[in-house]
């Protein structure tokens, strides 16, 4: 109906630089999950970037050594769709960003309650619960529509 | 209103994805910054200098300037009150209007890449969603509608951006 086609077009992160959340994190060029705008910031030489969830295919982490490794993987054109994801890219000419990987290192320096990898644990803990709010809902507007 | 210099003590320069803190100093000749972790100094004369930007933060706003040469320097942690005042200095001195290079909150993956002398920006709509100087790229991949660019580590961001990888339509090719 109506108000799934009103939240389908609203896939926009933010409309104003007022919408962001001031938190250090952002500030501080930290991964950020903004649960409120269903949104991820990511730190991209020197400038927090948002991607909406709606970007976001899957995320993987993993531990090697001193580092922790946060792999995000977007939509874009010939990527293996979900059910009902049909590949409706309203740009599908454009390029997209595919994948970004960011490294954080598990060592603690004097004086630091945690280790910098700790922001991207957070990440991918929170990345992973506003995705499947995301999804949830995606899916009971569909069953809605039907 | 004596203009001859202007000078911020507390702002910080964008290097490998970290923003550096150090004191940046503009006279009618040149912008100095000088890095208060490593005493380096960078200097930008004023002859060199393509374009001036500044950019909005949560916070805070930044300067960005292009040079003639295609590289960008980007410096952050400037008070929203000193705005006009920087504007005014580089009209002034260098006839340069500092305009607004409005960033995409749109939260999109896709758009356009561009380059730009040594910088490759990624444009969604009218505005650049972010910018990748290129000499932070170690190593460049292409594959079937595929380019991966590979970064240098910086271990003074408390995340540093390993690899990203772009997906580019088959009319690129």
């Amino acid at each position: 109906g109506k108000d799934a086609e009103k939240l389908r077009k609203s896939t926009i992160s933010y409309k104003s630089i007022s919408q962001m959340p001031r938190e250090n994190e952002v500030k501080e060029l930290k991964l950020y999950v903004d649960r409120k705008y269903e949104t991820v910031i990511l730190p991209i030489f020197g400038v927090p970037v948002p991607f909406h969830i709606s970007t976001i295919k899957n995320i993987s982490q993993s531990v090697e050594g001193d580092y922790t490794y946060l792999r995000i993987n977007f939509f874009h054109p010939g990527a293996t769709m979900g059910r009902n994801e049909g590949g409706n890219y309203s740009q599908p000419d454009a390029t997209f960003v595919k994948e970004v990987t960011y490294r954080s290192t598990n060592t603690k320096e004097p004086g630091e309650i945690s280790p910098p990898s700790s922001n991207l644990n957070t990440g991918f803990r929170l990345i992973k619960e506003v995705q499947k709010k995301f999804k949830t809902r995606e899916a009971e507007e569909r069953e809605k529509e039907d | 209103m004596n203009m001859e210099f202007l000078e911020y003590n507390d702002v910080s320069a964008e290097i490998k994805g970290a923003m550096v803190p150090g004191r940046l100093k503009m006279t009618d000749q040149n912008i100095v910054f000088k890095n208060s972790k490593t005493g380096k100094v960078e200097q930008i004369s004023s002859n060199d200098i393509e374009m001036v930007n500044f950019q909005k933060f949560i916070g805070s706003w930044g300067l960005r300037i292009f040079l003639k040469n295609g590289t960008l320097h980007r410096y952050g942690g400037f008070k929203d009150g000193e705005q006009e005042k920087v504007a005014k200095f580089f009209k002034t001195n260098y006839s340069k209007d500092m305009l607004e290079k409005e960033l995409s909150l749109k939260g999109w993956n896709w758009g356009t890449a561009k380059f730009n002398g040594a910088v490759l920006s990624f444009n969604v709509g009218s505005n650049t969603a972010f910018e990748i100087p290129l000499h932070y790229v170690s190593q460049c991949n292409t594959g079937k509608n595929e380019v991966t660019l590979e970064f240098h580590q910086n271990d003074d961001t408390p995340v540093s951006l390993m690899e990203m990888r772009f997906h580019i339509p088959t009319s690129e090719l």
